[in-house]
């Protein structure tokens, strides 16, 4: 120990309280992260399917495709996937950040209001098949939008009338069947974390089978476990244990949530070796995510 | 993510991305084809509308010369254009006012210039995907057109 200091040093922390201080600055910078993209980018998640829809639609007419701004928004989504996980889906996307704070105010009533000590989610059996649907649900818009029938759908997209409300205006009323969709959907998000994002977004569809590089996505080192222990697993909002779970492994938003649950710290990011402090990693993503966004015309303000 | 399950992902978009270029080469190659025998079939048009056009003269304009000023309702606030007319005919559209509109949408949206153009109506098809901000364009421009109808 080093005890040559003269002055009388501060009161130590326990690593309990200095891992707590680390937890809330983080969550605190990422809640401000997910504010400013909020604020600023509230159409980015339906903008990059636009550029999915844009490609089928064109394939299915049978025209060459062009690089309008839809597809270089498609493209800066899935590049930033790649390199650093569903950072948009955790942090930037007006709809996810919907989502949470959604369950976040339900959960809160839950507890206080009727006492309960755990809020209310899906059972095991019930929410492994429901992710699934999302995969039916792009299916569907793909094949419509190939077939050149995606006009049917006027009026129904919950994206339309929530892109809307972000813009202060009043969606029109030929949009009745997707004002009642995104109030079901919100009902949704109220009694499961990340209800739209694991059932039925279908972005989050095309994200989940991404490639994310190994070395940035969130990792766990099984071998040192706890014997049955489920903590990540449990708090995890799309319910998996990252890096054990193969295929649903795409599942996971790099929310890291799992990550200050684990009692042996065992899940880890590689990338978290070279930037030390997780929240600095936090808002450095969110820095280079925003200028891309600006460049991509993403952003209301600039 | 495991480097296995890396793999095979990574296997999977890279087949997606060279079928998608497969068929960007197949479809650039039709295009062109088409281009050419649209460029011939407007060519035959071209000639016998200017034969018609000699023979109606200018009876036949459909709107007052000058510069007319339009207003809609596009994706978050009011979308201004001035559209100039000349020899009856709509010539330029100039959007003076979209500050409501996302940038992404609006410049999808102003494709829809130049179809009216080309067609001297303002009675075009919307842009999927970016409808309001295109319906907007459109309206202002048939707004600014009523002006400049011949009674
Ligand atoms: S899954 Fe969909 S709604 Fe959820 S955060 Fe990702 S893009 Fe947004
Ligand atoms: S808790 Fe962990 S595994 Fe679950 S989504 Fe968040 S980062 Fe991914
Ligand atoms: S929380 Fe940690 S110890 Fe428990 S199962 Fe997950 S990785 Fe293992």
């Amino acid at each position: 120990m080093n005890d040559s200091s003269s002055q009388t040093p501060p009161k130590p922390l326990s690593a309990a309280a200095l891992k707590e201080r680390k937890t809330r600055r983080k969550m605190l910078v990422g809640v401000g992260i997910r504010l400013v993209f909020f604020v600023t980018m509230p159409a980015a998640f339906a903008t990059g399917f636009s550029g999915i829809k844009y490609l089928m639609t064109a394939i299915g007419a049978g025209e060459s495709l062009s690089m309008n701004s839809f597809v270089w928004t498609l493209m800066g989504l899935l590049a930033f996937t790649f390199l650093f996980g569903r950072f948009f889906c955790g942090y930037v996307c007006a709809f996810g950040t919907l989502g949470d704070a959604v369950y976040g105010l339900s959960a809160w009533i839950q507890k206080k209001v009727f006492h309960r000590k755990k809020p209310l989610v899906f059972p095991d059996k019930v929410y492994r098949p429901l992710q699934k649907v999302k995969y039916v649900v792009l299916a569907v818009l793909v094949l419509l939008c190939a077939l050149g029938s995606y006009s049917l759908l006027t009026g129904w997209s919950p994206w339309n009338v929530f892109s809307r409300l972000t813009a202060f205006q009043w969606p029109s009323a030929g949009y009745i069947g997707g004002i009642v969709l995104l109030v079901l959907i919100v009902i949704g998000m109220a009694c499961q974390p990340r209800f739209f994002c694991q059932f039925l977004c279908p972005m989050g569809a095309v994200f989940s089978l991404m490639p994310v590089l190994p070395f940035s996505a969130v990792t766990s080192r099984s071998e040192n476990c706890l014997k049955g222990c489920q903590a990540c697993r449990k708090n995890c909002p799309v319910g998996i244990k990252p890096g054990e779970d193969k295929f649903l492994d795409g599942e996971c938003v790099a929310c890291e949530k799992c990550m200050h649950v684990c009692p042996k710290g065992n899940i880890h990011r590689p990338t978290h070796k070279i930037i030390r402090h997780e929240w600095v990693s936090l808002v450095l993503k969110a820095v280079l995510f925003f200028v891309m966004g600006v460049f991509l015309g993403l952003c209301r303000f600039l | 993510m495991k480097y296995s399950v890396f793999g095979v992902r990574l296997a999977a978009l890279l087949l997606i991305l060279a079928t998608l270029y497969g068929y960007q080469v197949t479809a650039a190659d039709r295009a062109q084809e088409i281009t050419r025998v649209k460029a011939e079939a407007l060519q035959i048009r071209r000639q016998r509308e200017d034969e018609e056009r000699e023979r109606l003269a200018i009876l036949a304009q459909k709107y007052k010369n000058g510069t007319f000023e339009g207003e809609a309702e596009g994706f978050g606030g009011l979308i201004k254009v001035h559209v100039t007319i000349t020899e009856g005919n709509i010539s330029t559209v100039d959007v003076v006012e979209h500050s409501g509109e996302d940038e992404v949408y609006f410049g999808m949206a102003a494709a829809v210039i130049e179809e009216i153009i080309a067609v001297n109506d303002p009675q075009v098809d919307t842009v999927s995907s970016a409808t309001f901000s295109s319906q907007g364009i459109i309206r202002a421009v048939a707004d600014a057109v009523s002006k400049a109808v011949k009674a």
